[in-house]
């Protein structure tokens, strides 16, 4: 038998793999599939303090190995959630994690405050890479001070864990990760979509409604492993790995890059299975590798000597 | 939703209406339109295919005769349809031209009446399917409408059918990336708020829809 489980921000998750928050909904449009038990953990799509309608469509247009979304944060709002999704959450063994965000500082503590306050949450995730309504619609996580202010006030308002999704849309995901560690994040979720756009050549027009989406899938995994192992490399608290897993061994590649834990996302899309066969496939790769606990891999990449007299 | 390539070009699987189906045969009529089609096309006997389905909400049984409009590629949905409830429907299909017009043999076995509407009149009369059911239903008494094609047919199908008071249903289509509601790529406006095509749907009632 080999160890899967990992503790991560004062949990104890029975396994590494959770799924990523806007790919698996509310957990329920998987139930019929298989056990979601056997999940280490459930990311819920992002919650917001009034229920939002989202974008016009198209909403998702195809990439190369990868697709591009702008969803326009649609969800039923923190009090539904809470009412009547949470309940089903609650009865499965795995860890729920509410993914939340905010046009507005207030919005963001409110959210957070009635979260925390919900039986069967067991960690909350602060989407930071949102627009800020009151400050010209530049990202929350793109403005140093007022990710601070941001982080700092939800921390104070929640008791439960507080993991912080990182954007990679920014010069250098190093700085996100240190400000959302010093105001006190107890783990870090990296990365969020690459921001990127697809032109309709005849009709001159973005193909989305909305103009911009959000990239994701496996075009971004190089991108998110490098970020990861950056990332591992200057905070202590866990990073959860996530960008383009479709299976163990793209899972592998993050942990070994430093990430405690993974999230699987757009694969959920492809084939609803995929987060079990990281799971398994996980498993057989510690066994094949005689390696008795999933903890001594996280970070073990041996990088090569930076020789240049070759 | 139907897997079409093998590796990630494309990444995601296409949803597509079973056009036919008896034990342990399942049969999809699509066109090539794209890379998805495309790969599709290129798979060969013996290859394995993911599928997850069936899925969403399919028509409402008729409970007696009915019109089914068929736009394009509609076709595939209208047929099952149609096969399902041998000699009940009356058929308006409409295309561009008689090119795109697939099946004419074996529609008139399955239907109590087939009327063609094509665009350049290579095919029944020349115009819409809403011109043709304008045309010919004076000869039939008032029947639900089971309706499936591009979204503008669909919305004059619609209009034509409240303006009857005849009940219509429609079956919508877009862009899709999980098939069960949990990405919220293919939602449609309702007078209820947002609604999954892909899991609410994807046939509506044409009243419960917001048109634009």
């Amino acid at each position: 038998m080999v160890n899967l489980s990992v503790n991560l921000a004062g949990l104890r998750i029975k396994n590494p793999v959770f799924t990523a928050s806007g790919t698996f909904g509310y957990g329920e449009e998987y139930a019929d599939l298989y056990d979601l038990s056997r999940l280490g953990g459930i990311v819920v799509k992002g919650l917001s303090l009034r229920p939002k309608r989202g974008n016009p469509t198209p909403r998702i247009v195809e990439t190369p190995s990868g697709m591009l979304n702008a969803i326009g944060l649609q969800n039923v709002g923190v009090e539904e959630f809470i009412h009547k999704k949470l309940p089903f959450l609650r009865g499965l063994d795995t860890v729920v994690i509410a993914n939340f965000f905010g046009d507005t500082f207030e919005e963001f503590l409110e959210t957070a405050i009635a979260l925390d306050s919900a039986e069967g949450v067991d960690a909350l995730e602060l989407n930071i890479s949102c627009p800020n309504k009151e400050k010209g619609w530049c990202s929350f996580g793109s403005d140093p001070q007022l990710m601070k202010e941001l982080v700092t006030a939800v921390k104070a308002a929640t008791k439960r864990p507080l993991i912080v999704k990182l954007s990679p849309n920014t010069d250098d995901i190093t700085k996100t990760a240190l400000i959302a560690e010093q105001c006190g994040a107890d783990a870090l979720s990296l990365i969020n979509t690459l921001t990127g756009m697809v032109i309709d050549i005849k009709r001159r027009m973005p193909v989305l409604a909305n103009n911009t989406g959000g990239l994701s899938g496996p075009a971004i995994r190089p991108v998110a492993v490098r970020m990861v192992w950056e990332v591992s490399q200057v905070v202590k608290i866990p990073v959860i790995g996530m960008g383009g897993i479709m299976n163990a061994n793209d899972a592998l590649e993050f942990l070994i890059a430093g990430a405690r834990a993974v999230a699987v996302g757009t694969a959920n899309f492809i084939n609803p299975l995929a987060p079990l066969e990281v799971i398994e496939g996980l498993e057989r790769f510690l066994l094949e590798e005689g390696i008795e606990d999933i903890n001594q891999l996280v970070g073990s990449i041996k990088l090569h000597s930076s020789n240049t007299n070759w | 939703m139907l897997q079409t390539g093998a590796g990630t070009e494309p990444l995601l699987k296409r949803p597509f209406s079973i056009f036919s189906h008896r034990p342990s045969v399942l049969q999809f009529l699509y066109r090539i339109v794209g890379i998805g089609t495309l790969r599709l096309s290129q798979r060969r006997k013996g290859e394995l295919i993911e599928l997850i389905g069936p899925l969403g909400r399919p028509y409402p049984k008729p409970e007696g005769p009915f019109l089914a409009v068929a736009g394009g590629t509609g076709i595939a949905s209208i047929y099952c349809l149609l096969e399902e409830n041998s000699a009940l429907g009356v058929l308006f299909y409409g295309a561009r031209d008689s090119r795109e017009i697939v099946l004419v043999d074996r529609l008139e076995g399955l239907c109590r009446g087939v009327f063609y509407a094509t665009d350049d009149g290579s095919l029944g009369i020349r115009g819409t399917v809403v011109d043709a059911l304008e045309h010919y239903f004076d000869q039939f008494g008032p029947m639900p409408i089971y309706a499936c094609g591009p979204r503008p047919m669909l919305k004059a199908v619609s209009t034509w059918a409240r303006d009857r008071k005849l009940t219509c249903l429609v079956s919508l289509e877009e862009r899709m990336a999980c098939g069960i509601g949990a990405c919220l790529s293919c939602v449609t406006k309702t007078y209820d708020g947002p609604k999954g095509i892909c899991n609410d749907g994807p046939v509506f009632r044409a009243d419960e829809l917001i048109w634009d």
